[in-house]
């Protein structure tokens, strides 16, 4: 009586439910006679019991980096780029060009910069020139670094910006997630419970990420090295 | 009339993928962090995918593959940042994974198990961990692993981990 001998692959496709219904017979009707093919079965099942333990959901850690607003608010780096937002936001009343405002994307990238092409833009209030002057932004951007990861978080009345009943902005703002990879459009969802708590029906545009709060997300950001613009 | 019905099929269709695909938020983590066993890499990776899936969502052709899609996405995501990390090292090299693993807060024994599996993991080469994890923890088939990492189905057959 000749025993069959199976590859450690063999057992392993056995186990994954891959292989064809003949060499399954096979593998079942030795399993039942020859007890190492038994034994190698149970320690492959076994395996694969364990590492799903390993990497169960619920036990895997999170990143340890959530910080709270207050310990960067202080930071001179966050009063710098408030300055130069205000800058920008100055030019954009001005009507600068496209080109201008890229020159001094430009300035401002070289003076922040301490991870190249990353950027947030934050805002908090539903003034449609900020928003406009934000989506200026973005697209100077990305238009000179197609590449660069950007993220444009809203909370408070900012929200409005990605409210399909209430923003301005949704083809434009659908117009940038077709043209650029790594282009977010993030939400508060702390201030979106806040409204509807409010009694307003809140609907978000689609292609939306949320996050559960803004400004720790933003803190973790910036400790990063992510360049923040509060527009 | 007919228009507007469409356009509002349209409208909620995308609803439900943008909310399905933030639904895969804690499977795609899950791989991404057995993968580099950096939770910090992985929230970033993990968020890379769900902003790259979401501008891309009009590419997926049949919604039933949409977990695959965004694997294979993590997938890109993934070596791309093992090459910017270095240009001189080797994906390989740069892919080992540190010895020491801190497990979750639990029985002592238990914890010791996990332990071990997870450097048992992280000594595996690259693809060897990355068909594992996407074979054993997320069940997909042979044939949809080889589409998410791009490589011949008759690569996928693999032994397994050794329980020791």
């Amino acid at each position: 009586m000749s025993r069959k001998m199976f590859s450690d692959e063999q057992l392993n496709a056995f186990v994954d439910g891959e292989l064809a219904a003949a060499e399954r017979e096979e593998i079942l009707a030795s399993s039942s006679v020859d007890g190492e093919v038994a034994q190698r079965l149970c320690a492959l099942r076994a395996g694969k019991d364990l590492l799903r333990h390993a990497y169960d959901r619920h036990a895997l850690p999170v990143p340890a980096r959530s910080r709270r607003g207050s310990v960067w608010w202080g930071s001179g780096l966050a009063a710098g780029v408030v300055l130069v937002a205000g800058i920008f936001l100055g030019m954009q009343m001005q009507r600068t060009t496209p080109e201008q405002f890229g020159h001094s994307l430009d300035w401002a990238s070289n003076f922040f910069v301490t991870q190249p092409g990353r950027m947030l833009v934050h805002l908090d209030h539903a003034d449609t020139e900020h928003m406009e002057a934000a989506l200026d932004l973005v697209s100077a951007y990305l238009e000179r670094n197609a590449n660069a990861k950007v993220e444009v978080v809203v909370n408070g009345r900012g929200l409005d910006l990605l409210r399909s009943d209430r923003t301005l902005f949704a083809e434009r703002i659908a117009d940038l997630q077709l043209r650029y990879d790594k282009v977010a459009f993030i939400a508060c969802e702390r201030a979106i419970a806040r409204f509807e708590m409010e009694g307003e029906r809140v609907v978000i545009l689609p292609k939306t990420l949320r996050i559960h709060n803004a400004i720790a997300h933003i803190a973790d950001r910036v400790q990063d090295g992510w360049v923040y613009i509060k527009v | 009339m007919e228009t507007k019905k469409l356009l509002w099929f349209v409208s909620s269709q995308q609803r439900e993928m943008t909310r399905r695909v933030e639904a895969s938020r804690a499977r795609v983590y899950r791989v991404a962090y057995a993968w580099c066993h950096d939770a910090a890499l992985a929230d970033d990776l993990t968020q890379d995918v769900l902003a790259r899936g979401l501008n891309n969502l009009d590419q997926l052709r049949e919604e039933e593959k949409l977990t695959g899609w965004l694997l294979s996405i993590l997938h890109r995501c993934w070596i791309d940042h093992l090459r910017s990390r270095r240009d001189c090292e080797s994906e390989e090299v740069l892919a080992e994974l540190p010895a020491d693993e801190p497990g979750p807060d639990a029985h002592a024994e238990a914890r010791e198990t996990v332990r071990r599996v997870r450097v048992a993991v992280g000594a595996l080469p690259l693809g060897q961990r990355q068909v594992l994890t996407l074979v054993d923890l997320e069940e997909l088939s042979y044939a949809e692993v080889a589409e998410i990492l791009g490589i011949p189905i008759g690569t996928v057959m693999r032994p397994g981990l050794s329980c020791a």
